[in-house]
């Protein structure tokens, strides 16, 4: 599927390429240099079109729905020994009906409130309970960054409540 | 996350920026020509910078490890009308005995009625914490409309030991 992510980065691409053939076209610069500028733009088209899907799959910290669907919790505690801060993770299906509707994974900053509140919506959708999340910014201090990755990273509040019964059976499994 | 990804795409953006000196600094071009160039690369890597986070998060299609951690399962089936086809969802980790260092990462694969059969197997018996162990088996001669090789999944139950409690 082609995200707003994905068509952002094409359309600068094309925006950069329509300069080169502009710069090829209308400069009187050597045929030799026109193909090192062509095989460098070229080179740099396929760096991006490689290492973009490595990049994807893994957990954003950014942008929690308000509201969403639980549908795994994977938590990292901190660790004195190697100095991890720790992490909560967690794999959801945003629950507003206009969103893209496959699951994202977040991560968001250990703490152990969060982790108690993941462990006891873990341990209900281990009993066939779906668990609904809202989330809202937390104004609460926590304390100066101690990575300077977190800087950007906006604290939130996490509330679980269970799913109510819903009319007709899903045919979305969870696990 | 992939370690060279990254380093890739900056090296990409350098490649751009190298080019966009050497516009700069060897040509004879009107000011307004130069101006705008800067602007084109100053726009491709303000949106490149703005758009990543968008792009983490969502599952993909590439680099499944041939061993994972299963960690949870989201299967949505094709509707009749042809328009969902349906896809299966695996939330994994590589395979490691300790959970530290490691990244859960999300796939997507193509739905089959046989793979949903297995994935939803492998689902139930996480739910009764029976930790579960994936592995890649390539079918032969077997490839989806992108042309990509088709993969089949063996799940195995993992002995508790794997998994020490910290």
């Amino acid at each position: 599927m082609l995200s707003f992510g994905h068509s952002a980065i094409v359309a600068a691409y094309v925006v950069v390429a329509l300069g080169l053939v502009l710069l090829c076209l209308f400069s009187r610069w050597s045929w030799q240099v026109k193909t090192v500028m062509l095989g460098l733009v070229t080179a740099a088209y396929l760096a991006v079109y490689y290492s973009v899907p490595a990049l994807l799959g893994w957990p954003t910290d950014r942008a929690v729905p308000k509201r969403f669907g639980l549908l795994a919790v994977f938590i990292q505690e901190p660790d004195k020994r190697t100095g991890e801060d720790g992490d909560v993770f967690f794999w959801a299906t945003d629950l507003d009906p206009d969103a893209d509707q496959r699951p994202r994974a977040y991560r968001l900053p250990y703490t152990p409130g969060l982790k108690a509140v993941m462990q006891e919506g873990q341990g209900k959708l281990r009993q066939n309970i779906p668990q609904i999340g809202e989330a809202e910014p937390d104004d609460e201090v926590h304390g100066v960054p101690s990575d300077r990755q977190q800087m950007g990273q906006k604290s939130v509040k996490i509330k679980l409540r269970d799913m109510p019964p819903a009319g007709p059976p899903s045919k979305d499994a969870g696990g | 996350m992939t370690s060279w990804a990254l380093p890739t795409f900056l090296a990409a953006f350098g490649l751009l920026v190298a080019l966009l000196l050497n516009v700069l600094l060897f040509t004879r071009f009107a000011w307004w020509v130069k101006l705008g160039a800067i602007a084109a690369v100053a726009l491709l890597g303000w949106t490149t910078w703005r758009a990543m986070p968008g792009l983490l998060g969502w599952p993909t299609h590439t680099d499944i490890p041939p061993r994972f951690n299963l960690n949870a399962i989201h299967v949505v089936e094709p509707d009749k009308s042809g328009a969902n086809k349906g896809a299966i969802y695996l939330w994994v980790t590589r395979f490691a005995t300790s959970t530290s260092g490691v990244l859960p990462r999300a796939f997507v694969l193509p739905y089959s009625p046989e793979l949903q059969q297995k994935v939803v197997a492998a689902g139930t018996k996480l739910r009764k914490n029976l930790p579960q162990l994936g592995e890649v088996v390539m079918k032969a001669n077997s490839r989806d409309s992108h042309g990509r090789e088709q993969i089949d999944l063996e799940f195995y139950d993992m002995p508790d030991p794997l998994f020490p409690e910290r």
